[in-house]
């Protein structure tokens, strides 16, 4: 697309045609607000928190559905703007139950942030604040409806992003609500209930504290933990997880698991493993030292060093006496393929063996072929975001990373999603 | 079926098959049914449009676009079939022209849906009524299986080689489904709410192609239309506002009903000399002129043309057609409170502004109704409107905050002498008694 010129705030910017002015602004520097507008997922326009002064429209204009255009003027920051911005805020605190000091999301609350940028602290309304008692819906999300500011991104999150539709919304006007897919009336227990596989996408998707992790759910403050950024070790996908990490008296504990950078390659995604699997960093029955196996049946702990030497001595003397082709070598499902090319070559160069496998059978042409340096290696998830057709065997993989990142462009390619969203 | 009314003064277009019995499809070809859509077959499509255009027409749902106009938006190569949708969604309150024509005329909608296909290029139209109107559902699906019947529907209609469908399809009861995409999502069997505009109808309408929809009282206009000829149709109507127009009279007025009157008729004329003046010899207290969505008008502002161009200079709005006569015992504060109620119960919940304004005005409201009102309610109350109007996603924000700031703007005195009386008078309700009794 060619690029086109326009003036946001007295500057000249410019953009490729088509760029969403939210974007837009966004790449030169100036941020507009904005609750339902999520990068990836389709246009709601619902919020009304992102309007801008375009020159020549009669009203304000939300900036997340407005495409920039040749000449066009903008004004993001006027007292009308701010005015209109508060205006909003003030009706979603008419019932949000500013319960942030226990709030799981007090801190990194988008409502909050904007509350305070604006500075909608005064209420004038006498009535009192609609409750309703928070659900359990699994184990693992909880949600609080008094605080849902309904800017629709976890049900967008859950269809769009992850192709499960396992949210929707029921009823209208004031009394529309979010709702999981297992009715209170259609439940053994007269509860609602989310019947998903809890990935737990929604939960990151929300920008307050309406819907909560089960496992992280009143036990810190954001701002008591380490962001430590992370891989995780789940599965050989290398997903970026962020761990939140408290320290102890006797040590650190990871409390919780999410995807606040969204600057791995798995982009917004994380799956329930990289999310809420880590209790074992704490278990007591976690292995944290190498054993070998004694003369009387017995595991003994050694340290890394003797473990070494004692693997090391015995695969050179297999290697001396019976020959290279005596060892073989599997690869676990969790190595990355940087650790699987290092582990083949420490094979071929260090224990003269060729006898090397990997134990997921099914992937092991397009492995051999990858370890084999030839050309036709295996596909990158970037990949299939542009390949016209994917076949697809034995699904349901033990890499949802990288399922995510197929099924929903089966269902709707970036590249056209672009344009559906428009359409709709 | 409710009694006609008539007056001397109406320009009988519309109605004027109105009580024949043309439902019946034998009545309404003898009383020259079916006759427009052969012509305009002949003549073909761009025939159509330039007499529409030349007949002034605005689309009757309220916002007064230009039918000719509108339907010339629609490209004429089209990788998606296109569609024309009729917009029986008649919710506004105040508004029942629309209901009459399906009850009386519902051939004049096939009709009229017909010429709008031929005139784009379409193959197939729906017909949408609201749900409250289920009942009607039996009268249009009837004429519907009659005109199949002769072979006016279907393949081949009229021997021209054209072939046209119609569907009918009857609401949810939603009074946001009036809004035309809204309407879209309703038939494509979604939840009732608006899409993002642009792109707009007539490129990207329903499932995804380009789509004319008018008003159910603007497509029986085009028979007759076509029929007469668009100059002299627009010759019937005030400047740029051509021909007439089905005005429902509703309140407290002598004679009310629905009245056909040329456009830019006077609206003083059309209570008292049409309606029959104030009921009981009473006195006029307020006249919403087109429907609830429209700004009230004080007595001594009604002496204004019925066109969308006087009513817009005057402040307020032509509409839907629906003047709601209001005499002196009506209660402002009870009719304000009514009103928004309506909106609130309508609002489909999807931005932010019209989800939570309405909801905070009806509760405000009806806490001063009740006689626990503060003076800084009615401020608050304008405020909440204020910042609606042009902030929401749809127009039913607009729709709320419109009327809602005509009441407090020109009889903020009698919420102020509400509040006060209340306060005099007994028994006197505590906002904490109010409040509490959640």
């Amino acid at each position: 697309m060619p690029d086109v010129k326009f003036i946001v705030d007295g500057k000249q910017l410019t953009a490729p045609a088509g760029t969403l002015l939210i974007d837009a602004c966004k790449s030169a520097g100036i941020e507009i607000p904005a609750f339902c507008y999520y990068p990836g997922l389709s246009l709601q326009a619902a919020c009304r928190m992102c309007v801008v002064r375009i020159e020549k429209m009669p009203k304000l204009q939300t900036a997340c559905t407005t495409p920039v255009a040749e000449g066009m003027v903008v004004q993001t920051e006027t007292p009308e703007i701010s005015q209109a911005r508060k205006a909003t805020l003030q009706l979603l605190l008419g019932n949000h139950p500013l319960d942030c000091p226990v709030c799981d999301a007090g801190g990194e609350c988008e409502l909050q942030d904007m509350t305070f940028k604006y500075g909608a602290a005064e209420s004038f309304y006498a009535e009192p604040k609609n409750h309703r008692e928070e659900q359990k819906w699994s184990p693992a999300v909880y949600f609080d409806r008094p605080r849902c500011i309904l800017c629709y991104r976890c049900v967008r999150m859950c269809g769009e992003g992850m192709d499960v539709f396992a949210l929707g919304i029921q009823n209208r006007g004031s009394s529309a609500v979010i709702a999981p897919n297992i009715p209170a009336q259609l439940s053994p227990d007269n509860l609602a209930h989310l019947d998903c596989e809890q990935c737990g996408m929604c939960i990151d998707a929300c920008p307050v504290g309406a819907l909560t992790s089960g496992t992280y759910r009143y036990k810190t403050r954001p701002w008591e933990m380490n962001h430590v950024s992370t891989i995780c070790t789940h599965c050989g996908d290398g997903c970026k997880t962020t761990l939140g990490v408290r320290s102890t008296s006797d040590g650190a504990e990871i409390v919780r698991g999410d995807n606040r950078d969204k600057s791995g390659i798995n982009g917004d995604f994380l799956c329930n493993k990289g999310r809420y699997a880590f209790d074992f960093a704490n278990s007591p029955e976690r292995i944290t030292s190498p054993m070998i196996r004694q003369a009387d049946g017995s595991l003994k702990e050694v340290s890394w060093e003797e473990a070494f030497t004692f693997t090391g001595k015995k695969l050179r003397e297999l290697r001396d006496t019976r020959g290279g082709s005596s060892i073989g070598v599997l690869g676990g499902n969790r190595l990355t393929n940087e650790e699987a090319y290092l582990l083949q070559k420490f094979a071929r160069t260090v224990l003269g063996t060729n006898n090397i496998d990997h134990h997921r059978t099914a992937d092991y042409v397009t492995f051999a072929q990858a370890l084999a340096g030839q050309k036709g290696r295996t596909a990158s998830w970037r990949d299939t975001q542009n390949f016209p057709a994917v076949l697809i065997s034995r699904w349901r993989s033990h890499q949802p990373g990288s399922r995510n990142r197929v099924e929903p462009s089966l269902r709707c390619p970036p590249q056209q999603g672009e344009a559906l969203h428009r359409q709709h | 079926m409710p009694t006609l009314v008539s007056h001397p003064d109406e320009v009988k277009v519309l109605s004027r098959r109105f009580g024949q019995g043309a439902a019946d499809i034998d009545k309404y070809i003898e009383l020259d049914g079916y006759k427009a859509v052969q012509k305009a077959i002949a003549e073909g499509p761009e025939w159509i449009i330039n007499t529409m255009k030349a007949s002034g027409l605005r689309g009757r749902g309220g916002a007064g676009f230009p039918t000719g106009l509108k339907w010339s938006f629609v490209p004429k190569q089209s990788e998606k079939p296109k569609y024309v949708l009729v917009n029986g969604d008649e919710s506004e309150p105040g508004t029942c022209k629309d209901h009459v024509i399906f009850l009386h005329d519902p051939h004049a909608i096939i009709e009229g849906t017909m010429i709008a296909g031929l005139a784009i290029g379409s193959k197939m139209g729906f017909i949408y009524l609201r749900g409250e109107y289920r009942y009607l559902l039996k009268i249009v699906e009837k004429a519907v299986a009659d005109a199949y019947a002769r072979g006016f529907l279907g393949k081949n209609i009229f021997g021209s080689g054209i072939d046209f469908d119609i569907i009918t399809q009857s609401g949810a009861g939603a009074y946001e489904v009036g809004e035309e995409s809204a309407l879209m999502e309703s038939l494509e069997g979604k939840r009732g709410v608006p899409r993002i505009k642009p792109p707009f109808p007539a490129v990207v309408g329903l499932y995804g192609g380009p789509t004319v929809i008018n008003n159910a009282e603007t497509i029986a206009s085009a028979p007759h239309i076509l029929l007469m000829g668009g100059e002299e149709y627009a010759k019937i109507g005030s400047e740029r506002n051509g021909g007439t127009r089905l005005f429902g009279i509703s309140g407290h007025v002598e004679r009310p009903g629905v009245y056909e009157l040329p456009m830019g008729y006077n609206l003083k004329k059309a209570i008292y000399d049409v309606a029959g003046g104030i009921k009981d010899g009473k006195k006029l207290k307020a006249v919403v002129p087109g429907g609830s969505s429209c700004p009230v008008l004080l007595p001594e502002e009604i002496d204004v043309g019925l066109d969308f161009d006087q009513m817009g200079k005057a402040g307020t709005m032509l509409g839907s057609g629906g003047i709601v006569v209001l005499d002196e015992t009506v209660s402002i504060v009870e009719f304000a409170l009514r009103t928004i109620s309506f909106y609130q119960h309508e609002s489909c919940g999807w931005c932010i502004p019209c989800r939570e304004g309405t909801d905070w005005i009806k509760k405000t409201l009806s806490r001063v109704y009740n006689g626990g009102g503060t003076k800084k309610d009615v401020a608050n109350v304008q405020y909440l409107a204020e910042n609606m109007m042009g902030r929401t996603f749809c127009p039913l924000g607009d729709a709320a905050a419109m009327p809602t700031l005509g009441f407090v703007k020109k009889f903020r005195k009698e919420f102020e002498d509400y509040i006060d009386g209340q306060k005099a008078g007994t028994p006197i309700i505590t906002v904490e008694q109010l409040v509490g009794a959640h």
